[in-house]
């Protein structure tokens, strides 16, 4: 709320400024009449692309929500200790492979001998 | 009476949508842009009048102010108010040409505008009594933007809002400049009636 003041409000709202007479009436007539000619663009056709774009930003925007949904329910799945449809990129090596390769890498001369007169085949 | 009623049949007529929808038309705008004219001169030129005090520059800058309107009516897309718009050009043509007129002087952008007491003093369309005539020198000596504000308020008993619109300062440093400016005022005339 506005203070209210005494000497304002004595002096009142009145500024005391006037016009000619007519001033406003002739104003707009002189003023109309002085207006430059102008040329304005005539407004655009949208294109085609301006006419489908919110159909195909809606389209995106489902589409992404979508593979969210995809994505987070696999997410969940695991967690909850389903097993997730991976494909198996390991196989189980060939019979023998794993004995042939131990002894290559880990068994020396001695234990290999050592072995064979215990299993007695010497 | 003749005004009174000119100006009830305006406001009957006027109907701000019907105008803005023809602004945006080629083949309506110039009519249109009349109407707006015809609707928003006295308004305007009363804005500016307040500021520069003589009726002449106020009548060149209404001009200005129409032209600058007319020139740009196609960047007018209805966002804002049209009478918004309208008072945005008017209030900067005002203080563009105070600001020429303070450059001429080689005054200060926060000197007083005592120069545009003598246009009250010259001017044959100024009749204030003496106390109207002291609110006026009063108003000059404020800073620009709080005569802008006390103008506005006081005399045109405009909303803040509004106000806020067209001068692009937020209600609160509108409130406290017209409470600044109302409170210097009154200094002033204490000391001098």
């Amino acid at each position: 709320m506005e203070k209210k003041s005494p000497i304002l409000d004595e002096i009142g709202r009145k500024h005391g400024m006037k016009v000619p007479e007519n001033y406003f009436a002739d104003f707009t007539e002189k003023m109309v009449e002085s207006l430059p000619e102008r040329e304005f663009p005539m407004p655009e056709q949208p294109t085609l692309w301006l006419r489908v774009r919110p159909w195909v930003y809606m389209a995106a925007m489902f589409a992404g929500v979508w593979l969210m949904l995809k994505m987070f329910t696999g997410i969940f799945s695991v967690e909850k200790g389903e097993t997730p449809q991976v494909e198996m990129t390991a196989s189980a090596p060939e019979e023998g492979t794993v004995e042939e390769e131990w002894f290559a890498h880990y068994v020396d001369d001695y234990t290999a001998y050592e072995m064979l007169y215990t299993e007695g085949d010497y | 009476m003749y005004l009174y009623r000119r100006k009830v049949e305006i406001m009957q007529e006027y109907n701000e949508d019907i105008v803005i929808e023809q602004l945006q038309n080629p083949a309506t705008v110039r009519q249109a842009f009349a109407r707006v004219v015809e609707r928003y001169s006295q308004p305007l030129y009363w804005q500016i009048r307040k500021m520069v005090l003589s009726h002449d520059d106020a009548n060149d800058l209404l001009q200005n102010t129409f032209l600058k309107a007319w020139g740009s009516i196609e960047y007018f897309r209805g966002d804002a108010k049209l009478s918004t718009w309208l008072y945005r050009i008017a209030v900067n043509e005002t203080l563009t040409f105070l600001a020429k007129e303070r450059e001429l002087r080689n005054l200060k952008a926060d000197d007083a505008d005592d120069f545009l007491l003598l246009n009250i003093e010259s001017d044959e369309y100024f009749d204030g009594d003496r106390a109207q005539r002291l609110l006026q020198e009063a108003i000059v000596r404020l800073p620009e933007k709080q005569r802008l504000v006390f103008n506005m308020r006081y005399f045109d008993e405009m909303k803040y809002e509004e106000m806020s619109e067209i001068m692009g300062t937020s209600v609160g440093a509108l409130k406290a400049s017209y409470h600044h400016a109302a409170k210097k005022i009154e200094e002033y005339l204490h000391e001098h009636i």
